[in-house]
């Protein structure tokens, strides 16, 4: 395991990040491809109006990361995701989305996405937020941090073989009232680093706990 | 009175016919009663009369053929028919009718409805139902028959005559079988059967020359003996044996002998007789004798007999004339009356004391004593009275006694005052003889009023005045026996104590009646002993004062009292006393008798009372039962134990005790009509009557009984419905209204005078059909419907909800995805523009804005997407975003800043508005802080306190005036935002001294 993460540095260290678009929007999408492409140590692999063929697309294009739109026309961002995952369960998405709609949010992160990002904040986060997925966790809203909260509380203890510790939970509950991760952190007295640590488990966590088989299937075999 | 007046004998017949004769019968005194038009007779002349299945009485009359029930009439008008001469029943209990205009019709019982059988639509007439089964009916040129069960009809024609009319009077079966038709002038035919043909045997027809005459026949009967009895006109009855053929005619002497039709019949002692019915009236005719009697008075206006019908069931007589029906019903002749015959003595006069005549071995003589004038002897069979006339007119009979079989002693009031008080007749000699006994009875009291008296075994006189009480004679020699000092006596009847009675019992004993109770001469002592004394005081009748006493068989005293009847034992002891309650009528109970089953009767004011020992029950008859009148206090004398006789003014009535035991018991209750809606509803009474759910309806129902006597009572109860009879007295209607769906049986019973009820109740099934509104079904349906309605108004809600919150999603999603892409895209091209541009270039503040103003833009959009979506309704949503909002602004500003939470506002609720308003409240003063404050230390508090949501944002920048400030939009936005929240805002601060805001408004909890 050590080995694979020191590989994995190792590629950061000489290889572009290879980014797939979908987003059905022609504008926003070559401005997004104009925008990821420009951008250093990032190069697009893929930028597509539809995900109907998003497996084929993942295989050939061998992308690190999607940036996957929810609203697509044929076929959702949220059936989109768990695609990705089941070609290549290290394939990280982003989601890229409006407004932070928890539901669909919520869902796509149960199939398996790994952080999201609001449209309105694609000319400033965009390339941070491509960057921290590729490092690991995603961020989290309140609205989501919420329902990944209730998800875990609300399975049977006997099925929480990956349920949440009570720091997890602390954190989770901070991030559903809205406090962000610096001030978790001064809360918890933890840097933001170990905040960002702590998510990027429970969104593994949550990916097990109810994510689709395929993907739970992959991500335990990776825990083990 | 020392002169004998002359007897005068006054023969008097009751009824007409010959010279009065000891040897035979007089025809009987029948009661007829009288229905005509006042009764609802549709029209006077009645031709022919028949009863049906059910016992209901069918008149056809000129008019049309009508029901009688006994109360009331339906006509059957329509179709006009005319000239009703024959009706029969047949086995369906249809009623057939021979018609003159629509030949022979059909009715149908249930429906009531008259229909001619259209396959002999020519005059028919003189209907006959033969055992067979066939029906035989005249026609204008012949005979006709009809099968009633396939309606075919044949004809038999007969030799054409002058006569236009129907050519047989009707038809006749003899004890054979065989049927005879009585031919209007054609003669009488025999039908031989074997060769289907009417063969005449008597008249102009007839193939014998010897038997060949014009004769007209009319209507007849066949008699318990085989004889065929047949009106013939103008020649009489024609008796005519079936077997020898024989023949006589029987002319009425000194009459036009117009028969019209003849019945066998009974008289009241059950000897036969013939009834007899002619264009001047009704007759009977004894066979046994050969004799006519026309019965009189029956009308007060002359009248033709056109029919008789005879029940064979009660014995009830029919008789149809031109003045519409008499009936004679045997029942009704319970309580005979006897009239006194008028001119034989003063009227009114009462007949005060009645006697049988010991001499008449047969019994049927009888003494009657009047009020005045005389005695009169009567012979009851033949109504013989004769007049046996007092010295004086001014004599009342007060008592009669008979002790040798022979002298009649006779105690009087001398109204006159002077004469013998007793008188002693020998009715041998038919005259009074002298008694000495009898001339000293009546000195021995201050006036010659001599109230009571009595011989006893030892032929001893006893006497006894009202006011000076009682004193004893030798009836041998007339020597008076004073066994009381008068002062005894006198004492006795001190303040009024009237004697009221005197009688002894078959040991001898006597027995007084007074004002103060019954009294008895002890036997050694002599001594007056008052039987009411012998009872606590309590036990006593309410008024001891007796009018009569008598002493039964078993030797119990009975005493006749103002207001009560006692019986009591020869002790004095009482056993019973019948009041007012027990139905003693009136107060004033005079007479008292017993007939041969113990059964005391009571001569009371006001009826006639007869009280049942063994039963304990007190029945009470009136003039309904035929009594004269309802006063019976005059005269009771029972005879031979079972006739009663009642002295009555003018008259007496009589009866047989034992007829009144045994009354045919009713017959049962039928449904005369049934109305629904005051409508007449034609019903078949052995269906059940349907009815619609809001029918009102009532039932006539009444007891088949023809009798006068109006005091059958009645009770009905409808199963179902009622809890338990109506008892409804003499009304016989049942009246029902809003009757709830259901089966019901209307229950009917009826009692006699009596108080007998029917054992069997008549019955009538219901059925009332629910209402469409009242089914199961249809109230299934409408809660169906109802449930129905709701949930699609519920649905058509919910949808419009729906579809406003689609609206909504979908205006959203259209921000979302266009606008909201294109914003992004504006964004990033700012972004990227601004990253290119050097640091000076003077389009870069330019870009700056562009990328802020996008961002802004792009954020307000998110934030009006956030707020519609109904999830985010939860405050705790609200809260956390304001919490995030708040924090990155200030992280990026570089402001520290400190945030207080609620703890507990998950439950809590905000709608769409009020969450806008609360956040855009909310995101003013956080952005107005970062712009302006100038700040490095804030402070953001959300709180829940008392039902209210307090908003606190304090820093230490540098202040402002609030006063001057006011007319800025922002602020002028935030406090319209908070007023609509029902809130308010307060904001302390001034120049360097921070500012505090709060901002507090209800919230629902």
């Amino acid at each position: 395991m050590a080995g694979r993460s020191i590989s994995l540095l190792f590629n950061l260290e000489i290889r572009m990040v290879r980014v797939s678009i979908y987003e059905d929007q022609n504008e926003l999408r070559s401005l997004l491809e104009l925008l990821i492409g420009n951008a250093e140590g990032f190069e697009v692999a893929g930028a597509y109006a539809n995900g109907l063929s998003v497996a084929e697309q993942a295989r050939r294009d061998r992308p690190d990361v999607v940036l996957m739109d929810i609203d697509m026309p044929g076929r959702s961002g949220i059936d989109c995701v768990s695609r990705v995952k089941e070609v290549d369960v290290d394939i990280r998405v982003l989601m890229h989305t409006v407004f932070d709609d928890d539901e669909r949010l919520f869902a796509c992160l149960s199939s398996g996405a790994d952080g999201y990002l609001l449209k309105k904040d694609t000319s400033t986060h965009l390339l941070s937020a491509l960057r921290e997925v590729v490092e690991g966790g995603g961020p989290m809203s309140p609205g989501i941090a919420r329902r990944v909260l209730q998800t875990f509380l609300h399975t049977p203890p006997a099925q929480q073989s990956y349920g949440i510790t009570p720091r997890e939970q602390e954190l989770l509950q901070l991030l559903a009232q809205g406090f962000t991760y610096r001030m978790i952190g001064i809360r918890c007295s933890i840097s933001v680093e170990t905040v960002r640590r702590h998510l990027k488990n429970i969104y593994h966590k949550l990916h097990v706990q109810c994510g689709t088989e395929a993907v739970a299937k992959a991500l335990r075999e990776r825990i083990i | 009175m020392k002169k004998w007046l002359p007897l005068l004998l006054v023969r008097t017949l009751m009824l007409c016919g010959g010279p009065p004769n000891w040897t035979f019968a007089q025809p009987p005194n029948f009661t007829f009663e009288h229905l005509s038009e006042k009764d609802g007779l549709p029209g006077g002349a009645v031709y022919s009369i028949a009863k049906d299945r059910r016992g209901f009485v069918w008149f056809g009359t000129r008019r049309c053929p009508a029901r009688y029930d006994g109360t009331a009439f339906r006509s059957l008008l329509f179709p006009e028919t005319y000239l009703i001469t024959g009706m029969v029943a047949d086995s369906a209990n249809r009623i057939w009718v021979a018609t003159d205009r629509k030949g022979l019709c059909r009715i149908y019982p249930s429906a009531l409805r008259l229909k001619p059988v259209l396959t002999a639509s020519r005059s028919a007439g003189y209907l006959y139902a033969s055992a067979s089964g066939e029906g035989w009916f005249s026609r204008t040129d012949g005979i006709g028959r009809v099968n009633f069960k396939t309606d075919a009809t044949d004809y038999y024609p007969l030799t054409r005559t002058t006569y236009q009319g129907q050519k047989t009077k009707g038809f006749l079966e003899d004890k054979r079988g065989v049927l005879w038709a009585m031919g209007s002038d054609n003669g009488l035919f025999r039908f031989d059967r074997r060769a289907n043909r009417f063969v005449c045997v008597l008249g102009r027809d007839c193939p014998d020359p010897a038997r060949r005459f014009q004769i007209y026949l009319s209507q007849g009967c066949v008699d318990s003996e085989g004889i065929l009895w047949i009106g013939a006109f103008g020649q009489g009855l024609l008796r005519f044996d079936p077997i020898t053929e024989q023949y006589t005619f029987l002319k009425i002497p000194d009459e036009p002998s117009q028969i019209t039709c003849v019945i066998e019949g009974r008289d009241e002692n059950g000897r036969k007789l013939l009834w007899v019915g002619d264009e001047r009236g009704l007759w009977v005719f004894r066979p046994e004798q050969g004799r006519f009697f026309h019965l009189e008075n029956l009308l007060t206006f002359p009248f033709g007999v056109n029919t008789i019908f005879r029940d064979p069931a009660n014995g009830i007589v029919w008789v149809g004339t031109s003045e519409g029906v008499l009936k004679y019903n045997p029942q009704d002749n319970l309580v005979r009356t006897v009239a006194l015959p008028p001119k034989l003595v003063r009227l009114p006069v009462t007949v005060k004391v009645i006697l049988a005549d010991r001499r008449d071995t047969t019994g049927e003589t009888f003494w009657l004593g009047l009020s005045h004038t005389g005695l009169l002897r009567w012979h009851r069979p033949t109504g013989q009275f004769d007049l046996v006339r007092y010295p004086s007119d001014a004599a009342e009979t007060m008592w009669i006694e008979q002790p040798d079989n022979s002298h009649l002693w006779i105690g009087l009031r001398r109204w006159d005052y002077q004469g013998d008080g007793v008188l002693v007749y020998d009715p041998n000699q038919n005259r009074f003889v002298t008694r000495a006994a009898a001339q000293r009875a009546g000195t021995l009291f201050s006036v010659p009023f001599v109230d009571h008296g009595l011989i006893d075994k030892q032929q001893r006189l006893w006497i006894g005045n009202n006011d000076e009480g009682l004193r004893v004679l030798d009836t041998r020699t007339g020597e008076v026996m004073r066994y009381w000092a008068d002062s005894t006596i006198t004492a006795l009847h001190r303040n009024n104590n009237f004697l009221t009675d005197l009688k002894a019992d078959p040991k001898g004993r006597i027995w007084l009646g007074t004002y103060r109770g019954p009294y008895y001469v002890a036997d050694s002592t002599r001594r007056f002993v008052n039987t009411d004394a012998q009872n606590p005081k309590a036990r006593q009748p309410e008024e001891s004062a007796t009018n009569s006493v008598m002493i039964a068989r078993n030797g119990h005293l009975w005493a006749a009292r103002w207001g009560s009847v006692t019986e009591q034992q020869p002790s004095g002891q009482l056993l019973i006393t019948l009041t007012a309650r027990n139905g003693l009528y009136d107060r004033e109970n005079r007479r008292l008798a017993e007939d041969q089953n113990g059964t005391i009767w009571i001569g009371n004011f006001d009826g006639l009372s007869a009280y049942y020992p063994r039963m304990r029950r007190l029945r009470r008859l009136t003039v309904s039962d035929g009594l004269s009148r309802n006063n019976t206090t005059a005269a009771l004398y029972v005879h031979r134990g079972t006739q009663l006789f009642i002295g009555q003014e003018n008259g007496l009535d009589f009866l047989d005790v034992r007829r009144v035991n045994r009354r045919s018991p009713l017959p049962p209750l039928v449904v005369s009509s049934f109305q629904v809606h005051e409508q007449e509803r034609p019903f078949d009474s052995e269906q059940s009557v349907r009815l619609q759910h809001d029918d009102a309806f009532s039932a006539d129902f009444t007891t088949l009984t023809y009798s006068r006597l109006p005091n059958v009572r009645y009770a009905y109860f409808l199963e179902g419905q009622d809890k338990g009879w109506h008892y409804s007295g003499t009304a016989h209607r049942a009246y029902y209204t809003n009757i709830a769906p259901g089966h019901y049986t209307l229950h009917l019973k009826a009692a006699d005078s009596f108080g007998n009820w029917s054992p069997q109740t008549g019955q009538l099934a219901i059925d009332v059909i629910p209402a469409y509104y009242q089914t199961w079904w249809f109230r299934a349906f409408v809660a169906l419907l109802v449930v129905g309605l709701l949930y699609g108004l519920y649905r058509y809600r919910v949808g419009q909800l729906v579809r406003v919150l689609n609206i909504r999603n979908r205006i959203s999603a259209d921000l979302h995805d266009e606008i909201g892409s294109s914003l992004s895209g504006i964004n990033i091209m700012g972004t990227m523009i601004r990253e290119n541009l050097p640091a000076e270039h003077p389009s870069r503040s330019l870009i700056e804005r562009i990328v802020t103003e996008s961002r802004q833009v792009s954020g307000s959009l998110d934030d009006i997407v956030w707020s519609i979506n109904p999830r985010n309704d939860e405050l705790s949503h609200l809260v956390a975003r304001m919490n995030r909002y708040a924090a990155e602004l200030f992280e990026a500003a570089g402001i520290s800043y400190e945030i207080q939470l609620p703890e507990s506002v998950d439950r809590l609720k905000m709608s769409m508005e009020k969450r806008q308003d609360f956040y855009l409240i909310f995101k003013e003063a956080v952005n107005n802080l970062v712009k302006h404050a100038g700040a490095t230390k804030v402070r953001l508090s959300i709180a829940l306190e008392e039902r209210h949501l307090r908003l606190e944002v304090t820093d230490n920048g540098r202040g402002f005036d609030p006063e001057a400030v006011t007319e800025r939009n922002g602020l002028r936005n935030m406090r319209s935002r908070a007023k609509r929240l029902g809130g308010k805002i307060e904001i302390r601060s001034g120049p360097e001294q921070g500012t505090a805001l709060q901002f507090r408004f209800p919230v629902p909890t």
